[in-house]
């Protein structure tokens, strides 16, 4: 737990509306000068920013282990197919698909309640089968949907290619400029605080007049309600709605963004979103000359896959702090702070028995 | 009649390969507190080896075999030593977050270098055909990899109890601190762990494979034995065997009265109950504090 200062109120809430800026201006600049299929993959990395920011949330802000995120992405994507079956239109059925995500987020939450840590890890990846095994029921017994799943009519789709990419990038950045500044509301002040409480010092919280459940279950929710929101919007972008898209190591890649990102930081999850999103694109282009175009084609994705392992290992074993945590050890380095506050606190106890057993 | 006695031998059969995979993830987290993500693709590595060197007819089968299991016990092995060794003092979820990331790379380098092949591991020895047990006409393939698979199980439970080895390794996983005061060296202890981990992971791999095709669906098979290592209790080496088994059998009788497609719903399902109902599973031990 960083120690509390006291600093007025506005200027803890001024970075985060510079942080929406700068993402505007960023988005300006890609509306203008970019080709379709950039900007396809700028609004792919904005909706990856919408679940990066929410799940680390979840996991780094509170602690709560969560390797069921493609559970709330196909929960989001399903139940806005379903209810635009039943005859709801677009911004009311990916609202409400969100808020199925959220109820769903409560169900899993609800062994968060007695469970710490890792073994939550096990209910969320038993709620992530639970939920594709729906998915693919609800997925064969469609009439009109084949095997490859539910096509979805993409919005803007009248304006024209770039044109309908470049109305996207500013509906996503809206979005994500609003989740922004909610998320960041959330992460400081008596919430955050809460939240890093129960993350840190599980039995302390409930001794400090931290009510734990209520928090707990109101992050699920919340989180998994904007995931739930990103999978119903990803499903328009994409037009495609299939449970081949929501493997298991696509958690792993939400998990990649938020580590090597940072932890417990919204800057963190954009930049580790925006670096996994870009990679496969980026990927090719260093294969090619290396080992030559035919593998570049047969193996991109998986290499890319393999890359992300390769990532978080190196991130796991030599900076947990992530990309943030170099920025934060270079601004120390630089203002002459000791270098003990920058680093995260280590009792001497766990630092030779952790690694056996959880606390 | 028949029904019952060839689901429960089936699901004997695959009880054997989860008890070897619920072992091989409960010695990884003893030894070092995390869940072993990556250990369907370690199980996936041993049974693609295999595979491929058959094909090739490379070495005899029992050399094919040990090849394997030695490197997939090396890359366990080096995988602690070179990465969960420094994520200790770190929030306790970087080790199963570095497992997830050990999954994902070995995904990859294993799709891009075997492709979408499938293989048949054909285990000279094994008897085929079918045999009769009451009436019920029964796979003499599966009940030989059962048998074989849950003496291997027993066999090894029993070292672990009662050999020094065995001892050393359990006294390190119930409490480090005590155990290195004792003369125990931790990180020997839990570098053979690992090691024995990934030489689990390899065993079930090919006994898995050869009654089954090998492909990349394999690494799925060890996701479901989390049940079976949280049924029987998350540190106990009995309880994996016990566990194992149990699902085998849910999953055997599942499988032929309602359908393969319900296997990993109920199974999972199972997985919440228990947690919810029983988090220490059978013979767990209990966390004195809830939270």
């Amino acid at each position: 737990m960083r120690p509390a200062r006291v600093i007025s109120l506005s200027r803890q809430v001024r970075p985060a509306w510079w942080g929406v800026l700068v993402i505007a201006a960023i988005t300006a600049g890609f509306t203008g000068t970019q080709s379709s299929y950039s900007l396809y993959t700028f609004n792919l990395c904005l909706l990856a920013c919408l679940g990066a920011i929410a799940l680390n949330l979840l996991m780094g802000t509170a602690g709560q282990v969560s390797i069921g995120n493609a559970a709330f992405l196909a929960v989001g994507g399903f139940a806005s197919v379903w209810l635009l079956r039943l005859g709801l239109p677009f911004p009311a059925d990916v609202i409400v698909a969100g808020v199925i995500a959220g109820l769903a987020g409560v169900v899993v939450g609800l062994p968060a309640l007695r469970l710490s840590g890792l073994i939550l890890s096990l209910a969320t990846l038993a709620a992530y089968f639970i939920v594709l095994f729906v998915a693919t029921e609800y997925q064969s017994d469609a009439s009109n949907a084949g095997s490859g799943g539910f096509a979805v009519i993409p919005l803007f789709s009248s304006q024209g290619i770039t044109g309908a990419q470049q109305d996207w990038a500013w509906l996503l950045m809206i979005l994500l400029g609003l989740t922004i500044l909610v998320v960041s509301r959330l992460m400081r002040e008596r919430c955050g605080r809460a939240c890093r409480v129960i993350r840190d010092h599980p039995l302390v919280a409930p001794t400090l007049g931290i009510n734990v459940a209520r928090y707990k279950l109101g992050l699920f929710a919340f989180t998994s309600a904007i995931i739930g929101l990103q999978g119903g919007l990803t499903a328009y972008l994409t037009g495609l709605v299939s449970t081949d898209n929501y493997t298991f190591l696509l958690a792993v890649q939400y998990l990649a963004m938020i580590l090597i990102g940072g932890t417990d930081s919204i800057v963190g999850a954009v930049l580790g979103a925006s670096l996994i999103i870009a990679l496969p694109t980026l990927i090719p282009n260093v294969i090619t000359p290396l080992f030559g175009p035919t593998v570049a084609g047969l193996h991109g994705p998986q290499i890319s896959q393999a890359i992300y392992g390769i990532l978080i290992i190196i991130f796991v074993t030599s900076s947990p702090g992530g990309i943030v945590g170099w920025g934060r050890a270079a601004s120390n380095r630089i203002c002459g702070k000791s270098a003990l506050r920058a680093s995260a606190p280590v009792g001497t106890a766990e630092a030779v028995t952790s690694g056996t057993k959880g606390p | 009649v028949d029904l019952v006695i060839v689901s429960l031998v089936s699901g004997v059969s695959l009880g054997g390969t989860f008890a070897l995979i619920a072992l091989g993830l409960v010695f990884a987290f003893r030894a070092t507190g995390t869940f072993n993500f990556a250990h369907g693709e370690l199980m996936l590595l041993a049974a693609f080896l295999v595979g491929k060197w058959q094909a090739t007819h490379f070495g005899s089968f029992g050399v094919d075999f040990l090849l394997s299991v030695v490197v997939t016990a090396a890359v366990a092995a080096a995988f602690y030593l070179v990465v969960l060794r420094r994520t200790v003092g770190l929030p306790h979820w970087m080790g199963l977050i570095a497992t997830l990331g050990l999954a994902s790379c070995l995904d990859g380098l294993l799709a891009a270098v075997f492709g979408s092949n499938q293989y048949n591991i054909a285990f000279p020895g094994l008897p085929t055909g079918t045999v009769r047990i009451l009436d019920a006409r029964v796979s003499s393939t599966s009940l030989t990899v059962a048998g074989g698979t849950l003496l291997l199980a027993l066999l090894l439970t029993v070292a672990v109890r009662f050999t020094r080895v065995g001892i050393q390794i359990r006294a390190a996983g119930q409490d480090a601190l005590l155990a290195s005061q004792g003369g125990i060296n931790i990180r020997t202890v839990y570098t053979c762990s690992w090691a024995l981990a990934g030489l689990l992971a390899a065993l079930a791999g090919v006994t898995y494979g050869s009654t089954n095709i090998v492909n990349s669906d394999l690494e799925n098979v060890a996701l479901l034995a989390f049940p079976a290592m949280l049924l029987g209790g998350l540190d106990s080496i009995e309880g994996a065997v016990v566990g194992g088994l149990i699902i085998g059998v849910t999953q055997g009788f599942v499988a032929t009265f309602w359908g393969g497609q319900y296997v990993d719903v109920v199974t999972y399902t199972a997985l919440l109950v228990v947690l919810l109902v029983r988090p220490s599973g059978l013979f767990g031990t209990k966390q004195a504090a809830r939270v």
